[in-house]
């Protein structure tokens, strides 16, 4: 068992979790970079994700009159756009309002929207576990030297770089992407800089769930199976990612991600399997005490 | 005596030198003023002196005791308060529960005796109203007792932050700007006040923009420009100190 | 009995303050924070009709009257459990998720010495509420520092780790994700509570005396300086209020009565498990403070009536509830973040000579003989502050520059 390619293999699953946790830890540390608030609703939309992508792929039959390429990249990008409009909804509902009033409030406001989408998804899916079938991808498994690395991881991680290395273009080359960073770094000087801050918290509220919804999407693929209340040990691992990379940076979440991804691979490789959730939240008290602007070097510190 | 020394104290901020090496006394009894340009320090100094942040580095001593590093409930139990450049009140709270809090250290009533409103804790409590009520008298402001300390107006809610600092019974009071924005009245009267608590045997240290009223009501004059320490002596001195001059380019009396 | 004032948190006019403090201030409220007469008679008399209540069910309900009976019995329990979180998230406004662990310890606790080392389950309420205390003490150090949204997540992690650790069964006394079995029912004085009937009084009188108790708490000193930390804990700070040490007491003092409540809840249900104390039963306990307006009591009250005792009126929608309230979080916020009920400023008497010395005071602002404008108003009964006289010696009272005392 401890062999080298027993530690390939939580190697390859603990970079695709962590590449999930990655794409989740980028919506809250947006909407936080820009608000310094957390969404808390953000696990829902991840859920949301994986459930609408149910529904395409299941539900709807897609992947049987499509094909399985084909489905599984309209649904990524179907979903992409559902759940981005469903965090903009999220926003105008249960924050806009709010943007004047006190910390406490906005915070209740996202704990209820977290709680009524969560029960809303239990009512329109159901409680019950929902399968998106192991059929959907050909059960094919590549042999890299001694391990095995099923299709499915590969893709699953791929797709999530990916759409990981769009963003990062778009943070770092579009203007856009420049108005995002300013107004994370001082709000109310990106405004005098003529930057419509409304706008751009607009924004973060639809790329930042698009993202997550799309984990959503992948987590179904990876697992095959989903469940209503995933978004919330989900959304606390991705959080805590997100506060290991130092929450507000954007480099920071998806590195976060993947190291939080191989943290608990290699734990439950090596440790246990049980206490392996636990592990996670131990570590996000332990950084919050310790080390609070996340692990990284800090560059730019007082994101805090 | 000196009741508060200052010695080599340095304080940087990433690369900014707000305080560099300042070294001074108070006397005690008597009543200092800390004058400046804007971004001379001054507050920083008040900052470090109340716990608020700890120096890079250099000494405070109050009454013979090294201070430093100790955390701010503490020093004000020793003996220090503080009101605050921007007013920084318990708003939404009334005008007497503001002084009260200023009374918290210096009662005993602990969990216990809260939770059981036992007898001791009964009488403290009327005792302390009575000591509240006294500060509040004392700066004038008995009648407003009731009154929301958010809905006072700004001068009232200087003397309310006043009162709050003495009633935690302090030997040194430190005011930051407390005649920030007062009329030619309010000044007047407050230096009535600062003449009331000299006689109580407080000695002040007070920063503050407006020379006349810092001429009028100091014994003595310190003056900072970028972080040092130029000048110090009697207001006659310091008002012929080229130095000070030119670091205000031409002193006004506001 | 003169009529009792509005309470006014607008500045008073030079008015009379309450002068019935003028029969010295004594009663059971001493010279601190009183509470009113009338409103005072009117919830004692609902708290009597309230004391009759199992008699009305069963006149009325009939024979679902132990049914209803156990939902006035959860609503109290839940008051309970949220009036000790209330003392944590109301007064001192700290965002807490996690009180479902503490909760959960207290339970565990007494079902732990019951069942394995026969203690009665009255003895075992000091254990749970010194074992919940005790962890929230060792859990809450470390983070106590941390601002709103970071400690609200830690807690919720924290209310995690505790139910992982009791559905793995740790030291071996859990008993696993089937939890334990069999825990014995309370008696009092060799009186032992089995029947909804018995379990109402025994809740409600806990409620009551938390009611009471937290009432005395809210309007010390240690209240007090909770309401600094909550309002600036900066400001309290250089005030003089060792604003970490009380933000933990707090926790702790939330935390231990929630383990009491523990003790109820163990006994009540005889069986206890780690799903009775999932993250959805701290969301509740959050909600209800919340939403009936935290830091105050009777909100609580309300919150908790509405939260687990409306649904019940409600049972097809049983599974909408917490759609319902997820909601209502976010439309209250929006339109009434304060909450239903929410708490009143704090009322103080104050003791004599003060509503003497402060009546005779004119109205508008009047002129001194010096001609200056004179905003104490007793300068005219000469009981001066030290403004009235421009220099030389103090007014006509000598011991104005001091307080000193009761009786000036």
């Amino acid at each position: 068992m401890y062999d080298l390619n027993f530690f390939l293999q939580q190697l390859s699953n603990g970079l695709t979790r962590g590449s999930i946790y990655a794409l989740i830890a980028l919506g809250y540390t947006m909407v936080y970079g820009v608000m310094k608030l957390i969404n808390f609703a953000h696990g829902e939309l991840f859920t949301l994700g994986a459930f609408f992508g149910y529904t395409l792929l299941v539900t709807l039959g897609l992947a049987g009159s499509l094909g399985p390429p084909l489905a599984i990249g309209l649904s990524m990008i179907m979903v992409l756009g559902l759940v981005a409009l469903a965090g903009h909804l999220l926003e105008r509902v249960a924050y806009r309002p709010l943007r004047h009033s006190d910390r406490l409030a906005a915070v209740v406001s996202a704990l209820g929207a977290s709680i009524f989408l969560q029960n809303a998804i239990m009512l329109k899916w159901g409680a019950q576990y929902r399968a998106y079938g192991a059929d959907l991808l050909p059960n094919v498994v590549f042999r890299v030297g001694g391990f095995n690395l099923p299709l499915v991881r590969l893709l699953v991680f791929v797709a999530a770089v990916v759409v990981m290395a769009f963003l990062h273009a778009f943070i770092h080359r579009t203007r856009l992407g420049l108005a995002i960073r300013a107004s994370a770094i001082d709000q109310g000087a990106a405004k005098l800089m003529g930057i419509d801050v409304r706008k751009v918290i607009a924004l973060v509220f639809v790329i930042g769930p698009a993202l997550g919804g799309l984990a959503g999407l992948l987590v179904g693929l990876y697992y095959g199976q989903i469940n209503y209340n995933m978004g919330q040990l989900y959304g606390l691992k991705a959080f805590t990612a997100a506060i290991i990379g130092g929450i507000g940076n954007i480099t920071g979440a998806m590195v976060g991600g993947l190291l939080l991804g191989l943290l608990e691979a290699l734990g439950e490789g090596y440790v246990s399997v049980a206490w392996k959730d636990a592990l996670t939240f131990v570590v996000l008290i332990m950084i919050l005490v310790f080390r609070p602007t996340g692990l990284l070097p800090e560059r730019v510190a007082e994101k805090l | 005596m000196q009741i508060l020394s200052l010695s080599s104290l340095t304080k940087t901020f990433g690369g900014l030198v707000a305080v560099a090496g300042v070294s001074c006394g108070v006397d005690r009894g008597a009543v200092v003023g800390l004058i400046g340009p804007n971004g001379a320090g001054k507050t920083t100094v008040f900052n470090l002196i109340t716990g608020s942040i700890k120096p890079d580095d250099g000494h405070i001593f109050f009454s013979g005791h090294s201070i430093r590093g100790l955390r701010p409930h503490r020093i004000v139990k020793l003996g220090i308060a503080r009101t605050f450049q921007t007013i920084r009140l318990f708003q939404g709270l009334s005008a007497l529960e503001n002084v009260l809090s200023g009374c918290h250290c210096r009662m005993r009533s602990g969990l216990v005796a809260s939770l059981l409103r036992l007898p001791g804790q009964r009488r403290e409590e009327r005792l302390v109203i009575d000591r509240a009520m006294g500060e509040l008298e004392f700066v004038g402001l008995a009648n407003l007792w009731r009154a929301t300390a958010g809905s006072l107006a700004y001068g009232d809610q200087r003397r309310l932050e006043i009162a709050r600092a003495l009633a935690t019974e302090p030997k040194l009071l430190i005011l930051d700007e407390p005649a920030g924005g007062m009329n030619e009245q309010e000044t007047y009267e407050l230096r009535q006040l600062i003449e009331a608590i000299r006689k109580r045997d407080i000695t002040v240290l007070l920063i503050e923009h407006d020379m006349g009223f810092v001429m009028s009501v100091c014994d003595r004059v310190l003056v900072m420009e970028n972080g040092i320490l130029i000048a110090q002596g009697t207001p006659q001195e310091i008002q012929t100190n080229p130095k000070v001059i030119e670091a205000y380019l031409g002193l006004d009396d506001d | 009995m003169s009529p009792d004032l509005p309470s006014s948190s607008l500045p008073a006019a030079p008015d009379a303050n309450r002068v019935d403090g003028a029969n010295g201030a004594t009663g059971a409220n001493g010279g601190g924070a009183g509470s009113n007469l009338l409103p005072g008679a009117l919830t004692g008399l609902a708290a009597l009709l309230f004391a009759f209540l199992p008699l009305f069910l069963n006149a009325f309900a009939g024979s679902s009257a132990p049914y209803w009976l156990d939902v006035v019995n959860t609503v109290g329990l839940y008051t309970i459990l949220a009036l000790s979180l209330n003392v944590i998230l109301g007064h001192a406004g700290m965002f807490h998720m996690g009180h479902a662990a503490f909760f959960a310890i207290g339970a565990y606790a007494t079902a732990i010495l019951n069942l394995s080392y026969g203690w009665s389950i009255i003895a075992t309420m000091p254990v749970a509420a010194l074992a919940a205390g005790a962890v929230a003490l060792v859990l809450a150090w470390p983070i106590i520092h941390l601002r709103g949204d970071y400690l609200l997540i830690v807690t919720i992690g924290i209310v995690e780790i505790v139910r992982i650790a009791l559905t793995n069964n740790i030291f071996g006394l859990t008993g696993g994700s089937n939890g334990l079995v069999g825990i014995a029912r309370p008696s009092v004085f060799g009186f032992r509570i089995t029947r909804p009937q018995h379990f109402f009084y025994f809740i409600w009188i806990v409620v009551g005396l938390t009611m009471l108790l937290f009432h005395w708490l809210e309007n010390s000193r240690f209240g007090r300086a909770l309401k600094f930390i909550k309002e600036d804990t900066v400001a309290a700070e250089n005030m003089g209020v060792n604003t970490s040490r009380y933000k933990l007491m707090a926790f702790v003092v939330g935390a231990a009565w929630a383990g009491l409540a523990g003790t109820i809840f163990a006994s009540r249900m005889r069986t206890i498990s780690p799903e009775s104390f999932v993250f959805s039963e701290s969301v509740l306990l959050f909600t209800i403070v919340i939403l009936g307006g935290k830091g105050s009591q009777k909100g609580v009250l309300l919150g908790s009536f509405l939260v687990m005792g409306l649904p019940e009126f409600f049972r097809g929608f049983e599974d909408k509830r917490l759609l319902v309230f997820g909601a209502a979080l976010v439309v209250m916020m929006i339109f009434r973040p304060q909450g239903l009920l929410p708490s009143k400023p704090a009322r103080y008497r104050l003791p004599d000579p003060w509503p003497g010395k402060l009546s005779g005071a004119p109205a508008a602002e009047p002129v001194t003989a010096n001609g200056k404008r004179a905003q104490n108003g007793a300068a005219a009964t000469g009981a001066a502050g030290a403004l009235s006289e421009p220099s030389g010696p103090q007014g006509s009272d000598p011991q104005s520059p001091g307080p000193q005392g009761p009786g000036a």
